[in-house]
């Protein structure tokens, strides 16, 4: 804008204007002014100027893709700025899903316990006698003295001499009731002895606890007796203390030592008897345990899971 | 020499492309409001610094172009630069050597008469255009303008003759 250069563009270009071939100024301001009102009537009252809209539109694209440029640059920036976020919502949810993952597994632990209080349950069905779970609270660690203390006692109507199974079958009996606890006495104690029948033979006689290394001994079988390993003993009801049709074991050794009477038969108890806290006390005719909340739970799951069956015991 | 001073169709060509663009970029709705008119911009300016090669006509044919883009009644936009613009040729011989601010102001006038014609012909056609959007950047047209000057010569430097 200096001062030279204007008196230079004087020369060239602003004199000519005073001299015009054309038309004037005012002249071609009037026309052009005219022309653009009738132009803009046109349009309004008629659609006779679509096709130049749309010439001009078709020439005028590359302003367009251009004007549109800033707005795919702003589109680039914000994909790096939603990166960063994506980042620091990532690490997020691996810090939530760790937190998570430790929940789940503690979800893991409740969900095995159910499945086997369900078991429980589903036993207690077979029955068709009042039950009561009750969970073992202490052991004694003794190999040969297999007593354990329930948290279940005189107060929820757990009598002595009370029989305790578990989804699998015969655990023991209650040997002693205090009101808040009771104490039982598992089928392994070598002071226990349960009356049984061979499964597959209906072959009578009594299993005795025989400490953790035997499991179960049958001692006063006869040396021609119909016994094989594999065989299943279910309690027979003899004895007037535990239900009848029970497992109690499954016979894994038989052996005849030479000028004995008696057969050497051991079995291994089908309650799983180191494994679960959760037991079942059964009532044989109706007394009431306090909370039944077995019946419930069984009346829900009545199409239910698959009785415990005897390949459980192999 | 002096005719290498001459001011070739070139920059006008790329300073109204560039107008164009920069009149259709999108910005946020409060920045919208204030974008300065930049095509009537860029047309007064080079009515003023060479009418011989761009004239009223130019004018008006850009006009149409900016009709076509922003979508306005054809011949609108033409109408309102041709008579702003005749006012602006008028005033060239006197205008265009004073200092870049106070040309602002001179024009100030013809903004407003610019936006009024634009808020006029929305009125007659019936198109209700919000009155804000047509009269703020009047003031931010005669605020760009001193700007605009100084790009251009910078863009357009006088040519080393001594």
């Amino acid at each position: 804008m200096d001062g030279r250069f204007g008196v230079d563009d004087l020369h060239q270009d602003s004199i000519r204007p005073l001299f015009p071939r054309g038309p004037s100024l005012g002249l071609k301001a009037v026309l052009l002014a005219l022309l653009s009102v009738g132009l803009m009537f046109a349009d309004d009252r008629t659609d006779t100027l679509n096709p130049v809209r749309s010439f001009i539109a078709v020439a005028a694209v590359p302003v367009q893709w251009m004007s549109s440029l800033p707005n795919q640059a702003s589109e680039v920036a914000s994909h790096f700025a939603s990166r960063e976020s994506l980042l620091a919502q990532n690490s997020d949810l691996r810090e939530q899903q760790l937190h998570l993952q430790a929940r789940l597994q503690k979800l893991d632990g409740l969900a095995a316990e159910n499945a086997r209080i369900r078991a429980l349950l589903l036993s207690s069905k077979r029955l068709h006698e009042q039950v009561l779970i009750g969970e073992i609270v202490s052991s004694s660690m003794d190999p040969y003295r297999h007593y354990v203390t329930l948290n279940k006692g005189g107060m929820e109507g757990v009598y002595k001499g009370q029989p305790l199974i578990d989804a699998h079958g015969v655990m023991g009996q209650v040997v002693e009731v205090t009101p808040m606890n009771s104490t039982a006495i598992l089928v392994t104690d070598p002071n226990h002895g349960i009356p049984v029948e061979v499964n597959r033979t209906g072959l009578q006689t009594v299993a005795h606890g025989a400490g953790d290394s035997r499991g179960l001994a049958l001692p006063f079988l006869p040396s021609n007796a119909d016994v094989q390993v594999g065989d299943l003993l279910v309690s027979s009801g003899l004895g007037g203390r535990y239900p009848a049709g029970y497992p109690v074991g499954v016979v894994y050794d038989v052996q005849h030592q030479p000028g004995e009477h008696f057969l050497d038969v051991s079995a291994r108890p089908a309650a799983r008897l180191n494994q679960g806290r959760e037991l079942l006390l059964v009532w044989k005719d109706g007394a009431p345990p306090v909370t039944n909340v077995a019946e419930q739970l069984d009346q829900r799951r009545e199409a239910g899971l698959p009785s415990f069956a005897t390949s459980d015991l192999q | 020499m002096n005719e290498d001073r001459r001011p070739s169709a070139l920059p006008i060509l790329i300073s109204v492309l560039l107008a164009l663009v920069l009149s259709k970029v999108m910005l946020p709705d409060p920045l919208a409001l204030l974008r300065p008119a930049m095509v009537p911009m860029i047309v007064f300016y080079w009515l003023l610094m060479v009418p011989d090669k761009f004239g009223l006509t130019m004018a008006a044919l850009l006009g149409l172009v900016v009709d076509v883009l922003t979508g306005t009644l054809l011949g609108a936009h033409a109408f309102a630069l041709t008579v702003s613009g005749y006012l602006v040729a008028r005033m060239a011989l006197i205008v265009r050597f004073w200092p870049a601010w106070q040309q602002s102001l001179a024009l100030l006038p013809i903004w407003g008469l610019y936006a009024f014609l634009m808020f006029w012909i929305d009125g007659v056609t019936h198109r209700n255009a919000d009155a804000l959007l047509r009269f703020a950047p009047v003031l931010t047209t005669a605020v760009a303008w001193p700007v605009l000057c100084s790009v251009m010569s910078w863009a357009r430097p006088p040519a080393e003759d001594t």
